[in-house]
């Protein structure tokens, strides 16, 4: 058997080409990795940084607004856990993440952990065994809002990806990972 | 506020730097990547390459062996898919892999997709939703036997990895990935 395939369709591959025309640039190979990987960002800062470490900056449980409640597809009103983190090595930053995670649908061990720990969900996973599947849902440029100018000290755009976790076919994680566009380009 | 390590990758980086230390060479950050990488490989192949294809070169229904069985976590004798494949880039090969994977825990629809060929086991696992975890076992380096050369058209050193992909607490593939030390050093 020696058998070659037609090439494989690739929905990030495309919407990352898309960008680079409408935008007029060129993302690098760390960029462009860390727009298709389906596993936890953190697993490739470390390879790339030795261990990068977590900086919560905002952490609590709210009730889910009209667009946190259609992504995750609950109701509005429904209570969430909002995690707004900084990945950072030796203080310099290197990717802000902002997470919803459904209270309803993760066990209690798992909320007392997001909500009194500082480890990235990617560990609590992991540590949990638990399995997923993660869709990237957008990839876009964005200028920057103050907050993250003051957190990046720069204010050129942002590269920002969009995605889902589902587990147990319902979503548990919906995310945004924020970074300059001039970050990761070595 | 507060702060803390991070160490959920700990093993991983260790396994990289002790292979770099043995082996008295620092890996480039795409070969670090996709030798940890707990994701799809294809999903990033394609992103830095452009359209990537998949070329079967086996795939066949056998009877586990002992060493096979255990790596798989099923009993001697028990039916596996065994497949291997390259992932390429026109006529450049990238990423020689084989995989074995019990019957018994596959559905009739991933059992299709394999006998179909062609397809990577990553995208066969997101067309139907199956939720699952890898598990990095190994990463190491390896000589090259006389398939691996022939199909590099090298005898330099090989990069490897295996792992395995667990579906419902049970592992669905046992998969190992092997390209030429000198590849991804400059992507």
């Amino acid at each position: 058997m020696n058998t070659r395939g037609e090439p494989i369709p690739n929905i990030v591959r495309e919407k990352i080409k898309e960008l680079e025309e409408e935008n007029d640039v060129k993302l690098s190979t760390i960029q462009k990795i860390l727009c298709a990987i389906e596993g936890p960002v953190v697993t490739i800062l470390d390879v790339l940084y030795g261990d990068v470490s977590l900086f919560v900056l905002d952490q609590h449980i709210e009730k889910a607004n009209e667009l946190v409640a259609e992504k995750l597809e609950i109701e509005e009103g429904d209570e969430v856990d909002l995690r707004e983190v900084i990945l950072h090595k030796h203080g310099r930053p290197l990717i802000y993440g902002i997470s919803f995670i459904p209270k309803d649908r993760c066990s209690n061990t798992i909320i007392e952990k997001l909500l009194k720990e500082d480890k990235t969900t990617g560990r609590i996973m992991l540590e949990h065994k638990i399995e997923t599947t993660t869709i990237v849902n957008n990839i876009t440029i964005e200028e920057p809002r103050a907050k993250l100018q003051n957190l990046f000290h720069e204010n050129g755009d942002l590269l920002i990806r969009e995605y889902t976790v589902i587990h147990n076919k319902k979503p548990v994680i919906w995310s945004k990972e924020i970074y300059p566009l001039t970050y990761f380009r070595e | 506020m507060t702060q803390e390590k991070n160490e959920a990758n700990k093993a991983l980086i260790d396994k990289i730097n002790d292979v770099e230390k043995d082996y008295g060479r620092t890996f480039s950050n795409t070969q670090k990547i996709l030798l940890t990488t707990d994701g799809s490989i294809t999903a990033i192949l394609d992103v830095l390459y452009g359209k990537i294809t998949l070329k079967t070169l086996d795939q066949h229904f056998e009877e586990a062996d002992l060493d096979r069985a255990k790596l798989v976590n099923v009993r001697q004798g028990e039916k596996i898919n065994f497949r291997e494949v390259i992932m390429h880039k026109d006529d450049k090969p990238l990423i020689y892999a084989i995989s074995h994977i019990p019957l018994s825990r596959c559905d009739a629809n991933i059992c299709a997709d394999l006998i179909r060929a062609d397809i990577p086991i990553g995208r066969i696992l997101k067309n139907y939703d199956i939720e699952s975890r890898r598990e990095i076992k190994n990463i190491y380096i390896e000589k090259p036997n006389d398939r691996l050369k022939e199909i590099f058209d090298t005898d330099e050193d090989m990069l490897a990895r295996d792992y395995v992909i667990i579906n419902c607490d049970e592992i669905l593939m046992w998969i190992k990935e092997i390209f030429p030390i000198t590849h991804f050093t400059e992507i």
